[in-house]
């Protein structure tokens, strides 16, 4: 079993890859923990240099007390899950799986038998004898994940593996690569640009942006408590209002902020002062409506119905507060019959603050 | 040696534009005269090769002689000799063609140098020297530089690789562009080497384009007369010596036979390797 | 595709040099013997070389028409492969529906690929005297000397040998171009000499331009059709002329000095091929 860090990692010079800009990682022994980012961010970047598949300009990967820096791909032994498969198209099933022992010589009765071993493990059983061609784009994910499981390696690194997928067999796929990870107790590092993929999987979520880490957390941490206005806007909507500071403190700890009349507690990501000017980021489904608004201080904003999208499940609705624009997510409420024009009261039951130049 | 241009050999892993089948051919103004002019072309096409059969199937010259196959049944007895070293001299070029061009073709288009897109060019730029030229300049140079090499059946060889390697070295690197280096990068991380990972990743994944270099090889080194005519010296080929018998004999039944001969071996090797190919690896590309 | 890691510069050297020496052995060094004898007197070569620019003002002076036949002889012959080569190529692939004809025709075109010697000998064998087409040629009152041995046959032959290759280059810019604009034109009003005009050829030039590029220098250095099917003044062109000085009369300056025209045209060819492709590349990447 082993603890994956990354130390100060930096890949600048190749200009065929998007940039890794010092980045710092651990991640602890049987840990899953997803890089999410959007494409061109650096997370495909930073799982090849822990696979060896890139060089880096500067920093290590250690693999516990062992630097993997200089160790080349095929004495590292990962198991890398690629975007796409990258099954062997010339060779069948049972090949594909036993390349890696191949490779490191095992026997033929041996490795029979480990093929056997994986390919029940991922449930594939029967299909040996297929090319990749002639599996559905499920099963081909399913002979990746075998294939990288069978050389028995230190970490397991999966590169986007169900972007190729569709939605719904993406949604059953997730929990089959958490399933089996767990079940292997490996370390491992799964990228990903879906934040829903990440939040079910992963036990904690490394959001990257432009070469950079930006916050490292449970996926409720970084769902509502972001650091960064980029890791808000980027897992989910969220709603921007600026804010006054009423009375500050460490981050970490709570806030209160005045929003044109209103008096909101809010959680502070950041460290702030009284009378400092901040951004607060609301999710949609933490605002509750309110009828007939009634005036004066309290926690009750203030809004002006200008549009409502039914989405099915929720009706989403837009207002206008305070100059800004807030997104509520609400459920079906007919009894408001909101209308645009209308004025309604917003109560808001979470909220970060920010600083206002926070990335 | 000649310009073909390595778009001929139609890839298998090339993906055009998907075709529309929704308009039938029925419909369309001027069908019919379209067909028309394809069996006029086909005609044109098919003529010549007919000319040659009819010529050939003659007991004898004489214009009047009873048809016979014998032509066909002497064909080893008269031309066995030239036939074997056509057959020696294509196989030994097809194999150091591939020597050559495999590890070439490598470093072409999966190594990082500067230079690499001159080298290639220049490398290829013997694709659009008229074979005249190319028997001079090996007879000079034979004659001048490297003498060892005249009058041998090593010479003619390195004469038809010299070439003819362009028209491997293509359809290699072609086949080899197509080619994602995940699955190079996913040999690697399963633990083999370098060496592992090319025979037993790369080269099975470069076959298409390995078929089609032997294939434009064969095709060329088979029917060559003119460079070998310059060096061949007393090594002479079956397609040479058709030549000197066209060229001073006249229409023989014999003769006709060996060029229907070498022809139809040709066609029969474009059919057998596109068919194989076809058969091998429609949809097993890699996706 | 940078992902792979960099690696020294040494070692691809070593997988491109077994091939770039023996190319340079064989095509550098040879091609250089041609340039030093082309301008060498005769028999000088061995122990004291004398210089000369003999030869070439002797190919002025009496090879003039020379270069006038043979390029009008390759040019002709690639505007007639164009207008045909370019209707075949767009009737194969947007009107032959059916997989086995397509096949077949795509098959036909295979036979030129094995050399101009078929064609010429296939020409001679049908019309000489008991040829197949010997009786419709008695029927019709023609001497098969009219036809055969004649300027016009050897045009002829270059356009049917080189045919195939147009027919494959137009093909293949075909395939990378959506139907869809062709039909949009049409649903647009436009007819068929419009569609042509406006639509087809203009996103067909590149590939029609490689055609004719190959063409033209195929046919420039086709040596049996002209050799075979010409009479006697036809066969007074670059190709054939320059293997007779070499092999028949042993003057090797001449010969040299006509092959250096046709080196020198040749890398023009290259040239000029390597930029239209580069070209269509850009295009079809757009």
């Amino acid at each position: 079993m082993t603890r994956v860090r990354i130390d100060r990692l930096s890949l600048a010079y190749d200009r065929d890859v998007p940039t890794v800009d010092d980045v710092s990682l651990t991640i602890e022994d049987g840990e899953m923990a997803c890089l999410l980012g959007p494409s061109g961010c650096g997370k495909t970047t930073l799982l090849r240099l822990v696979g060896g598949l890139l060089r880096p300009e500067s920093g290590d990967v250690w693999f516990d007390d062992a630097r993997m820096t200089d160790v080349a791909a095929s004495r590292r032994n990962v198991g890398f899950v690629f975007q796409d498969h990258a099954l062997f198209p010339h060779l069948r099933v049972r090949e594909n799986v036993s390349f890696g022992l191949e490779a490191r010589g095992w026997s033929k009765d041996r490795s029979r038998e480990r093929v056997e071993e994986m390919l029940d493990l991922v449930e594939l059983h029967g299909k040996e004898r297929r090319f990749p061609n002639q599996l559905s784009g499920g099963e081909r994910q399913r002979v990746a994940i075998a294939r990288a499981l069978a050389t028995d390696p230190a970490v397991l690194l999966f590169d986007e593996p169900l972007s190729a997928l569709d939605r719904k067999l993406r949604d059953v796929l997730k929990f089959t690569v958490q399933a089996l990870q767990r079940a292997s107790g490996k370390t491992a590092i799964y990228v990903t640009h879906d934040q829903s993929e990440a939040f079910a999987i992963a036990d904690r979520v490394a959001v990257m942006h432009e070469g950079r880490i930006l916050q490292v957390g449970s996926p409720t941490d970084v769902y509502l408590r972001p650091e960064a206005h980029f890791v808000a806007d980027f897992v989910g909507i969220s709603n921007r209002l600026p804010a006054t500071v009423l009375d500050g403190g460490e981050a970490g700890g709570a806030v209160r902020v005045r929003v044109g009349q209103a008096v909101l507690s809010a959680y502070g990501a950041a460290h702030t002062v009284p009378g400092e000017a901040v951004m607060l980021h609301v999710r949609p489904e933490r605002v509750t409506l309110v009828p007939n608004a009634a005036d004066g201080p309290g926690d009750l904003l203030t809004g002006v119905v200008e549009r409502t999208i039914f989405e099915g499940p929720t009706l989403q609705v837009w207002l206008a507060v305070e100059g800004a624009r807030l997104i509520a997510e609400v459920p079906g409420v007919e009894e408001l019959d909101l209308r645009p024009g209308m004025t309604v009261g917003a109560r808001i039951n979470h909220t970060t603050v920010l600083a206002a130049d926070a990335p | 040696m000649s310009a073909i241009n390595p778009e001929m050999m139609r890839e298998p892993q090339s993906a055009p534009i998907r075709r529309r089948r929704g308009h039938r051919p029925g419909r369309r103004r001027g069908g019919l005269l379209a067909y028309l002019f394809l069996a006029a072309m086909s005609l044109l096409y098919v003529a010549p090769l007919v000319g040659m059969v009819v010529a050939s199937l003659h007991a004898s010259v004489r214009v009047d002689a009873p048809f016979s196959v014998a032509p066909y049944g002497d064909l080893i007895q008269r031309y066995g000799h030239e036939l074997g070293v056509s057959v020696r001299v294509t196989v030994a070029t097809i194999l150091i063609n591939l020597m050559l061009t495999i590890p070439a073709a490598y470093g072409l288009s999966r190594l990082h140098f500067r230079g690499r897109d001159l080298l290639l060019s220049a490398l290829t730029a013997a694709l659009f020297i008229p074979p005249v030229i190319f028997g001079l300049a090996l007879l000079l140079a034979y004659g001048l530089v490297f003498k060892d090499l005249v009058d041998t059946l090593g010479g003619l060889i390195l004469a038809m690789v010299v070439g003819t390697y362009p028209l491997m070295l293509l359809p290699l690197i072609t086949v080899l562009r197509g080619i994602p280096p995940v699955y190079e990068e996913a040999g690697l991380v399963l633990g083999a080497s370098r060496i592992r990972v090319f025979l037993r990743v790369t080269l099975p994944l470069m076959a298409p384009g390995i078929v089609a270099g032997v294939l434009l090889t064969f095709i060329i080194v088979w029917n060559e007369f003119l460079v070998t005519l310059f060096v061949a010296g007393t090594n002479i080929t079956a397609p040479l010596l058709l030549y000197n018998r066209i060229a001073f004999s006249g229409i023989q039944p014999s003769t006709a036979a060996l060029a229907v001969f070498l022809q139809t071996t040709s066609f029969v090797a474009i059919a057998v390797f596109t068919l194989a190919v076809n058969r091998r690896y429609a949809g097993r590309a890699a996706r | 595709m940078g992902r792979w890691r960099r690696v020294g510069a040494a070692w691809p050297l070593g997988l491109i040099a077994p091939l770039a020496i023996l190319a340079t052995a064989l095509m550098v060094v040879p091609l250089v013997c041609v340039g030093v004898v082309s301008v060498t007197e005769a028999d000088t070569f061995f122990f004291a070389p004398k210089y000369t620019g003999e030869n070439y003002s002797a190919f002025f002076d009496r090879y003039g028409a020379l270069f006038g036949r043979s390029f009008v002889n390759a040019g002709l012959a690639t505007l007639a492969a164009a207008l045909v080569g370019v209707p075949f190529a767009y009737i194969l692939e947007r009107r032959v529906y059916q997989p086995a004809l397509r096949t077949a025709l795509r098959a036909l075109l295979v036979f030129p690929l094995f050399g101009g010697l078929y064609i010429a000998y296939g020409a001679r064998s049908l019309l000489l005297s008991g040829g197949a087409l010997a009786p419709v040629l008695r029927a019709l009152d023609i001497e098969a000397t009219d036809i055969l041995y004649t300027r016009g046959l050897v045009i002829f032959g270059l356009a049917l040998y080189t045919l195939p290759f147009m027919v494959l280059n137009v093909s293949a810019a075909l395939e990378r171009i959506d139907p869809a604009y062709e039909e949009a034109a049409e649903v647009l009003g436009a007819g068929l000499a419009r569609r042509w005009r406006k639509v087809i050829l203009p996103l067909l030039r590149p590939g029609i331009a490689i055609g004719c590029v190959i063409c033209f220098s195929l046919s420039l250095g086709e040596f049996a059709v002209p050799k075979l099917v010409g009479g006697p003044a036809d066969q007074k062109v670059l190709s054939v002329v320059v293997a007779e000085r070499a092999l028949g009369v042993q003057d090797y300056g001449l010969a040299a000095a006509l092959g250096m025209a046709l080196v020198a045209i040749a890398f023009v060819v290259t040239y000029v091929m390597t930029r239209l492709s580069r070209e269509q590349f850009r295009e079809a990447r757009a």
